[in-house]
């Protein structure tokens, strides 16, 4: 099996100033003192691959560091020196469900302007709307613009874009805190498509019984560190056992 | 990543954003397109009166040579703000897609750049209703409006930049270019300036694109190769500053934002 991601003594620390000092006023007040900045690592030696065409689950509490893995990634995020990631194929350059998302456009507009975010060119977009519309089970809306959507309508719209996209490796952070359980069936079902297609998955999830069910692999991260990669279940069990 | 798909992405990207950032801005207002070009028309119709009928200005062709000024001075102070705020406007899309970055400042001072253009063929109108003649020579203009665009484009780059740290700078540029707009002869011609301050009025780029584009459009004044090529030059390497600058710091600045 070839990898799809392999990631190599990853580290991030971010600076955090000690006092913020937004404006000039407060920049000149305290010139004299010294800014002290404070170190935070939030990523502390990572090593793992994921293979191609796995379903591999992220899961960690609050502030454990699983999003900020995930925007190294992505790219969005430069890991300190010494890290290497290496992606092998393109990858869905998003995070979340509906970025870029304009309440102000239309549902219709939106969509183009979304699916074009996340790489799709004009043509595909024309080509695919009428399933994207079908899949959100939105054709009546398409014209209102998304201040008007409930937030369960935006949601159903930004995945059915979002599963359209081609990219090799996607990256889902959260996916499905939103939406009801015919939706997430429905997303479901979709990743077991994308499964079958070879297509790798990460998904970063708070929900256990979805983890058991679709990932092959799943990793825990706690305070910083990796503290256990393999069997879903397992790693569950481990997560259940930090309280 | 694949280099031909990143190239051909982040142009479609930019030409969607800058649409979208053109059509947002009176999206929903009744007059829609029209107030972009009713803006710089209302502040030409007040100069123009004060101009003519207080101070007895009676240049040949003054109407042309305001409506040019205001113009051209109302797209660097409108790209030059919405560039600025490119980079902390999109907090969202930023923290959460991997995009380059850059997109965001170049398609926010692109889309005030549609706006210059219709502005132009408001000048245009006008410039039939008064007779104005035509020479070879105007097609000089042409690289000045690309000039004025990539000056715009690289001072907005570098304010987008700095504006993430001090937040200030929202504040002053404001100010800047409230002062700017009497500092730079947008109202008066360059030969009204005393020969001692000129040297000091060139050094602020606008001036240089003002006075050029109106010497060769309306014909006003001395236009020199040197002149030409320091106009054209300035706005060169304040844009490749622009672009220095904010991949020099962008990485930094996505995680402070």
């Amino acid at each position: 099996m070839q990898p799809a991601i392999t990631v190599k003594n990853l580290s991030k620390t971010f600076r955090l100033p000690g006092e913020r000092r937004g404006t000039l006023r407060e920049r000149l007040m305290k010139f004299h003192q010294r800014n002290e900045v404070k170190a935070r690592k939030t990523l502390d030696d990572i090593n793992f691959e994921v293979m191609r065409g796995e379903f591999f689950g992220i899961i960690g509490r609050n502030g454990s560091g699983k999003s900020t893995l995930l925007k190294i990634l992505a790219g969005i995020y430069l890991p300190d020196k010494g890290s290497e990631v290496t992606i092998h194929g393109r990858i869905a350059p998003m995070l979340e469900l509906g970025v870029g998302f304009n309440p102000e456009l239309t549902g219709r507009e939106n969509v183009f302007l979304n699916a074009t975010i996340m790489g799709m060119t004009r043509q595909e977009v024309v080509e695919r709307y009428e399933k994207i519309v079908h899949f959100a089970e939105l054709e009546q809306f398409m014209e209102l613009q998304v201040k008007h959507y409930s937030s369960g309508m935006s949601v159903r719209l930004a995945f059915a874009v979002a599963m359209q996209v081609e990219s090799p490796i996607l990256l889902l952070d959260e996916v499905l805190a939103v939406g009801d359980f015919v939706f997430a069936e429905k997303c479901f079902a979709h990743f077991e498509e994308c499964r079958k297609k070879g297509r790798t998955i990460i998904l970063v999830t708070h929900d256990p019984s979805a983890m058991e069910r679709f990932a092959d692999r799943a990793m825990l991260i706690h305070q910083s560190r990796l503290e256990a990669i393999g069997n879903p279940h397992e790693v569950l069990q481990k997560y259940h056992a930090l309280g | 990543m694949n280099q031909q798909f990143e190239l051909s992405y982040t142009w479609r990207l930019f030409c969607t954003l800058t649409w979208t950032n053109f059509k947002m801005r009176y999206y929903g207002s009744i007059l829609g397109y029209i107030w972009s070009l009713l803006k710089p028309l209302a502040l030409f119709g007040v100069l123009y009166i004060v101009f003519t009928m207080f101070m007895k200005q009676s240049a040949p062709h003054y109407k042309l040579f305001l409506l040019l000024g205001i113009i051209l001075w109302n797209f660097f102070v409108e790209a030059t703000t919405a560039g600025m705020n490119g980079f902390i406007g999109n907090y969202t899309l930023i923290r959460k897609v991997y995009l380059p970055r850059i997109i965001l400042v170049a398609s926010a001072v692109s889309s005030a750049f549609l706006g210059l253009l219709f502005n132009l063929l408001i000048f245009l109108v006008f410039a039939l209703i008064d007779g104005l003649s035509w020479h070879l020579r105007m097609l000089w203009f042409f690289p000045l409006i690309i000039a004025v665009y990539l000056l715009a484009m690289g001072i907005g780059l570098i304010l987008s930049i700095v504006v993430v740290k001090i937040r200030d700078t929202i504040n002053l540029w404001e100010v800047a270019v409230q002062l700017g707009f009497w500092l730079t002869p947008v109202m008066y011609p360059m030969s009204s300036v005393p020969e001692k301050w000129r040297f000091y009025v060139y050094l602020n780029p606008m001036s240089g694109i003002l006075d050029y584009s109106r010497n060769f459009l309306v014909g006003t004044g001395q236009v020199t190769p040197i002149g030409y090529a320091y106009v054209i030059g300035i706005s060169l390497v304040l844009f490749g500053l622009g672009v220095f600058v904010f991949k020099w710091k962008e990485a930094e600045m996505t995680e402070d934002l």
